[in-house]
């Protein structure tokens, strides 16, 4: 029979922090992109540890709120590369398991499985997440993808819940419909106001009365409700037609530098994600969005394929420089690549040099942090964004 | 008073002119061609601000006027014109053209509002038009579409600075160059489609022309045809320098026969990423095609092969145009390493040299 087991981590961004630093053990903490600098405008708290989940910290929550709610809260900074390497890790892991994977988010899989026994599969998982990171994850397994995600919620933290088609029935009296994940408050709320509030319920309604509700999706919810999963799992991405960066600023501007600035942030960015797909670009575009919310863009194809920062950032410049004087304030900018080529033909023509001090740069900032080492432009940005080029 | 004209005359005239005549423009004036009569002649002017072409066609009139006349309907007209001949008449702001049973009447706008085509003056050179054209062919495939900030890579270079005409083009990735013998001393760089018009209109229309580089245009003349080019701005790339002086590995092949393999493998790599990979071993050149989750394609043929054993990858495109820049029976590939430019160049002629950069894979 066919099992989808679905690889939840714990905490994932807390978990991580406390296993490279086992002072935080035990503690209530958050992780924030930068607990200490400029974020403090914008950045939240990206996830917490359970100890501070059970004072009702969350993630997405500012770091004020936060800290009324948890006085002891540590705000640590995160550790995106560690993340990275722990999920690379596991899916190495889980491909030795099964060819169907899903690798779903940086701390979620879901993978088919064929065979008797899932459960000591899932309780392997479990075993090679602990030893090999110090860190727990939670495992469900069911016939769905929807329904093992489900039954990974019962168990959380560091459990594993198996439904076997029997079971469902059971389970499904006593749990409520935002169980699915897709129905949230606003559809709950919905649901319940017409005597909807358990999976039983929401099986035993007409299917009309389901698709009035909730439209086209409400039959799919209803499938999941009589524990009919079909969702498929999606074993590949697509290939990628565009990669753009954007940002809203914490003010709007007429100023070309801030712009400027801004961009060179995003385009840090971009050239990072490029990279790190292992591809190059050739045409690049730039959109700004005004105080009335109208938009404009402008676009620009290059020489050559490239994922070189300075590069991509001289072109943003260029159509920057194009669009001056902005008709009004400026509140967000954003810039992207489209023709992205992992296999490309390099030009004739021009060689891109990387600027010899990127791997000083890279150094520095690893150890001390983004805001150690900055270009000059950025100082134009500092009121304007939090964004950290990671 | 009016003027006749034989159809077919005129519609090769408007053909010539209706491709300087924008699609889109700011300036409602430039949707209209400017008709001038006098001397025995009619001349039609159509332009873009861009490029600019005036065609003379002989008419038997003492008349003289000039009007303009918006290009899509009075050519429209000629073409499904009922007889053999047009005739055209200025009468109170209004132009009639008739042919046979069916008159158009078309409103006009004032001549003087048409921008007036100065001739371009400077060093001028004469040439056959049929070199030209077979020059402009040969490399136009390669010049690079779309909006670039380099402008220069999308026009064909006329490059005179060793004294004979060499035609280029290059989008950066591949490149073909043709060398002429027409004698020509200066160098521009001039939008590919509108000079490959030109030339197919100068060598349907004489054998020789006249070419005048001026100041930021350049301009070609013969007794039918006078054309203006703006050059695009932007310096070209040192094209010579690109061009390998040794190659370690020297392959010749059937060009028709790689032509039909390089079609064959495309049907796969078209659809992914438009990579063919060629190896040649002794005596043998392997073209094979991958694409993840679909198939690949291989297919090996014998070729002559001197020098090292290689492997490389690049655009079957970019191939496929270098090579439809020739038409020798036989093919010369030059190979340095899988990093540098492929060298394509006819095996028993001199005169062209097509250059493909190899793809990262």
């Amino acid at each position: 029979m066919k099992w989808i087991i679905h690889v939840d981590m714990d905490a994932f961004f807390a978990s991580c922090e406390q296993a490279i630093n086992p002072k935080l053990k035990g503690k209530p903490i958050g992780v924030m992109a930068d607990p200490y600098g400029r974020g403090k405008k914008r950045s939240v708290v990206a996830a917490a540890s359970y100890e501070a989940k059970r004072c009702g910290v969350k993630a997405g929550m500012p770091p004020k709120q936060a800290l009324e709610l948890c006085p002891n809260l540590i705000l640590v900074p995160a550790h995106p590369s560690y993340y990275g390497y722990v999920h690379r890790g596991t899916l190495k892991y889980l491909k030795t398991i099964s060819q169907e994977i899903e690798d779903y988010s940086i701390d979620e899989f879901f993978i088919a499985y064929y065979g008797k026994s899932p459960d000591r599969v899932g309780k392997d998982i479990e075993a090679f997440v602990k030893k090999e990171y110090g860190i727990t994850c939670s495992v469900g397994i069911a016939p769905g993808k929807l329904l093992a995600k489900m039954a990974t919620e019962e168990g959380k933290p560091d459990g594993l819940v198996w439904w076997k088609p029997e079971d469902i029935p059971g389970v499904y009296r006593y749990l409520p419909v935002s169980a699915i994940p897709g129905i949230g408050s606003n559809r709950e709320k919905l649901l319940n106001q017409n005597g909807i509030y358990t999976l039983e319920d929401l099986a035993y309604t007409p299917t009309s009365v389901v698709k009035n509700l909730l439209g086209i999706l409400g039959e799919y919810y209803q499938k999941i409700a009589c524990g009919v999963d079909e969702t498929p799992l999606v074993l590949e991405e697509p290939p990628l037609k565009s990669i753009t960066r954007s940002v809203t600023l914490d003010y709007s501007t007429h100023n070309p530098l801030v712009v400027e600035a801004v961009g060179r942030l995003l385009c840090a960015s971009l050239s990072k994600g490029l990279e790190e797909i292992d591809a190059k670009a050739k045409e690049i575009f730039i959109f700004l969005r005004y105080d009335d919310m109208s938009g404009e863009a402008n676009g620009v194809k290059l020489e050559l394929y490239t994922n070189n920062e300075e590069t991509i950032f001289r072109a943003f410049r260029e159509l920057n420089a194009s669009m001056v004087p902005y008709p009004q304030g400026v509140r967000s900018v954003g810039v992207g690549m489209t023709d992205i080529r992992q296999h490309y033909t390099p030009s004739l023509f021009y060689r891109e040099r990387p600027n010899p001090l990127k791997p000083v740069l890279e150094h520095i900032r690893q150890r001390y942090g983004y805001d150690s080492i900055i270009p000059a432009h950025l100082l134009f940005a500092k009121h304007y964004t939090p964004i950290i080029a990671e | 008073m009016e003027i006749i004209v034989a159809k077919e005359d005129l519609i090769q005239a408007l053909e010539a002119v209706l491709k300087h005549v924008p699609k889109k423009t700011t300036q409602p004036i430039l949707y209209n061609i400017l008709l001038e009569v006098g001397d025995g002649t009619l001349k039609i002017t159509g332009t873009d601000m861009r490029s600019a072409l005036s065609y003379k066609i002989a008419v038997q009139s003492s008349e003289s006027f000039a009007t303009t006349v918006p290009a899509k309907y009075f050519a429209e007209f000629v073409k499904k014109a009922p007889a053999s001949d047009v005739a055209l008449d200025f009468v109170k702001n209004h132009l009639l053209v008739s042919s046979g049973t069916a008159s158009l009447k078309l409103s006009t706008m004032a001549p003087s509002e048409y921008p007036t085509l100065e001739v371009v003056e400077g060093t001028t050179f004469s040439i056959s038009t049929g070199k030209l054209k077979e020059a402009v062919d040969a490399v136009k495939k390669n010049v690079s579409k779309g909006e670039l900030r380099n402008p220069v890579l999308e026009g064909i270079y006329f490059d005179g600075t060793e004294g004979k005409l060499a035609l280029v083009a290059t989008d950066g990735h591949r490149l073909a160059a043709k060398y002429t013998d027409l004698e020509v001393t200066e160098s521009a760089c001039l939008p590919a489609d509108v000079i490959s018009d030109i030339t197919d209109t100068l060598a349907d229309t004489g054998d020789t022309a006249y070419i005048v580089f001026g100041e930021g245009e350049v301009g070609f003349e013969n007794e039918t045809v006078y054309a203006v080019v703006r050059t695009l701005e932007g310096q070209f790339p040192a094209w010579r320098s690109v061009i390998p002086k040794t190659v370690e590995t020297k392959v010749v092949a059937p060009k028709a026969l790689f032509e039909q393999i390089l079609d064959r493998a495309s049907m796969l790599s078209k659809t992914y990423d438009d990579a063919v990979r060629l190896a040649f071993d002794d005596g043998a050149m392997t073209v094979s095609a991958d694409v993840p989750d679909l198939g690949s394609y291989a297919e090996t043929v014998p070729v002559e092969k001197e020098g090292p054993d290689l492997k490389i990858a690049c655009n079957y495109a970019y191939l496929q145009d270098v090579l439809s820049g020739f038409k020798d029976e036989s093919v010369f590939i030059g190979l340095t390493s899988s990093l540098h430019p492929i060298l394509v160049k006819p095996a028993s002629e001199e005169g062209y040299i097509g250059l493909v950069m190899p793809m990262k894979l």
